[in-house]
């Protein structure tokens, strides 16, 4: 498993520039200069050191005070609270509306670094959490009943799995873990906010895929006690009470500079995605750190991280493909680092501007028509430019609106960060407590 | 002759009520369906006239496929990573080892003279195989359900 997985770690891109954006240097080693995030970059503790975040509303509401940001981001947060627990703007209506509208002001007077921590964060109250997962989960309909005859047979071993792993979580939290089992034969796993966890049945009726569920199961606690989900919900919210000028502003420059506005709109998109994607990472490192709890010997852990691996897409980045990407992982470390750096065509797809070219037809019909037979004289060249940028934009905009913003980290990404995470936790020094 | 009619209609209403009851014992069924689209209106009504041929323990199942079918919006969750997409060989193979169980090849014959209508016995067939955990084969016959409406629309 070792050298497998450093072998892939060789030729995957690195991230730890990315990820330490902002995190505390380890004690003895030199400061390094602190940058500051563009937006919500929250994912700071890519190892997860802190297997459960902060979750009392008072810790984390004391904390924004403390680093005096003050009454702005407060007053925000207090009008959010509000409105979540009142139902929204439904609630809003009983407000006077001079007083909602001095609510509002103060919000927009919210400076960007402020806001910043207002997603950092975790404010969202427990019970509104929870609520959040009630209502995503009471539309899950694909769930295997516990009283069914295969019900009877597959719950008691992920109960078991699950009480084994939470076990291991000694620090403290409030969360009730809910288990169910979907009706699918594939071994994927989702959580939702609150608690909520299912397993594919695929992960549990075979017991080859044990491993791999101890690795999915213990991921998605790790996801819930992250709060990922929930701090996403968060962001989205702080940024929905900023927007008022900003999109004046764009609606009014989006005439003159169309190229910038989409620019802009593509930038935000890949933060939010690069953002997604490092949760997903840290949720890997969770889980990783939850299993050497669970595991005695490192030799169990490499197995259950393996199992993972091997069922990952292969790293060539072609996407999908259905036979499981198992041979591709479970080569050889020689073989495995065969591709020139195959994290980067996912990674710097969406920035890169002749992709959408390929594929912009189905989005942008007028616009992107073929541009006019090339021609010597002024007329007919300035006519050509003018197609030209017109089809680069039509391709842009196709770009933001196919590219899917909330994606996985790609094959050599995982492999790279779960490698990291194994040799911290299987050399001896960094093992001990 | 008008007893005739009386009897005939007493027997339509005794019968639409059977079905009623028994589509009322899958709970939130009726309000999934009422999503279709108006062009597949037809499709629904007979499906949901043939409820009381389902056995009450297929209610779970029969929600799960039509939620598949009408392709509802999840909301929200982390998952794991990109789901696979269906292995159509693995599935067919998946449905003919479904059909290699007598028990589940006697349900199908049974469905073909129950169910004339071929869409709503697709349904059903999709449901069968859930509550007896054959997922992939459920899968491809619910994407043979959609394809069939496709080529019609």
């Amino acid at each position: 498993m070792t050298q497998r997985i450093q072998a892939a770690a060789a030729c995957a891109i690195s991230l730890s520039a990315t990820l330490a954006i902002g995190a505390n240097p380890p004690a003895g080693t030199a400061a390094a200069p602190q940058v500051t995030p563009p937006i919500s970059l929250v994912v700071l503790d890519k190892h997860c050191a802190n297997i459960v975040q902060s979750y009392k509303l008072s810790d984390n509401v004391a904390e924004l005070l403390k680093k005096q940001i003050g009454k702005g981001v407060k007053g925000a947060i207090d009008f959010i609270r509000d409105k979540l627990d009142r139902g929204g703007a439904k609630g809003s209506k009983t407000k006077d509306s001079k007083a909602e509208e001095a609510e509002k002001d103060e919000i927009d007077d919210v400076p960007p670094e402020m806001r910043l921590e207002a997603k950092r964060m975790n404010w969202m109250p427990m019970q509104t959490e929870v609520m959040y997962g009630e209502r995503a989960h009471a539309q899950e309909t694909n769930i295997l009943e516990r009283e069914s005859k295969l019900g009877k047979k597959h719950y008691p071993v992920a109960d078991a799995m699950l009480a084994q792993i939470l076990a291991k979580v000694e620090e403290e939290h409030e969360y009730q873990f809910q288990l169910f089992i979907l009706k699918n034969s594939t071994r994927n796993a989702i959580a939702r906010p609150g608690g909520f966890l299912y397993l594919d049945q695929g992960l549990i009726d075979n017991a080859k895929s044990h491993a791999k569920a101890r690795f999915a199961l213990a991921h998605e606690v790790g996801h819930v006690l992250q709060r990922h989900e929930t701090r996403e919900l968060q962001g989205m919210i702080v940024d929905s009470y900023n927007s008022k000028d900003e999109m004046q502003k764009a609606i009014t420059n989006v005439k003159n500079d169309p190229g910038a506005v989409l620019a802009n709109v593509k930038v935000g998109k890949e933060i939010y995605a690069r953002h997604h994607s490092d949760q997903e990472l840290q949720a890997d490192s969770c889980s990783a750190r939850l299993l050497s709890r669970v595991h005695t010997k490192p030799k169990e852990l490499a197995k259950d991280l393996d199992a993972f691996i091997k069922d990952l897409p292969p790293m060539d980045g072609a996407a999908g493909a259905s036979n499981a990407a198992a041979p591709v992982n479970a080569a050889a470390p020689g073989t495995a680092a065969a591709p020139v750096n195959p994290a980067a065509p996912a990674i710097t797809a969406p920035v890169n501007p002749a992709a959408p070219a390929t594929t912009a037809s189905p989005a942008a019909p007028a616009t992107a028509a073929p541009a006019p037979p090339a021609k010597t004289s002024k007329k007919g060249s300035k006519a050509a430019k003018e197609a030209e940028v017109a089809t680069e934009l039509a391709a842009a905009a196709h770009e933001i609106v196919a590219s899917p913003a909330a994606r996985h980290p790609n094959t050599a990404e995982r492999v790279a960060n779960l490698d990291a995470i194994y040799k911290e936790l299987t050399t001896p020094a960094a093992a001990a407590p | 002759m008008k007893t005739v009619t009386s009897l005939a209609g007493t027997f339509l209403v005794m019968l639409a009520a059977s079905a009623s009851a028994q589509a009322a014992d899958c709970v939130g069924l009726d309000d999934i369906v009422q999503v279709a689209p108006a062009e597949d209106k037809g499709l629904w009504a007979r499906f949901m006239s043939g409820l009381d041929v389902a056995k009450q323990d297929e209610c779970a199942s029969l929600t799960t496929v039509v939620d598949k079918v009408l392709n509802r919006k999840r909301t929200g969750g982390r998952k794991l990573e990109d789901d696979k997409p269906l292995d159509v060989v693995a599935a067919e193979a998946n449905l003919q080892q479904a059909l290699d169980d007598p028990a589940i090849r006697k349900r199908f014959d049974e469905l073909r003279t129950q169910i004339p209508d071929e869409g709503a016995r697709m349904l059903y067939e999709a449901a069968i195989l859930d509550s007896e955990g054959y997922y992939d084969a459920r899968e491809l016959r619910i994407r043979q359900l959609r394809e069939k409406l496709h080529t019609r629309g």
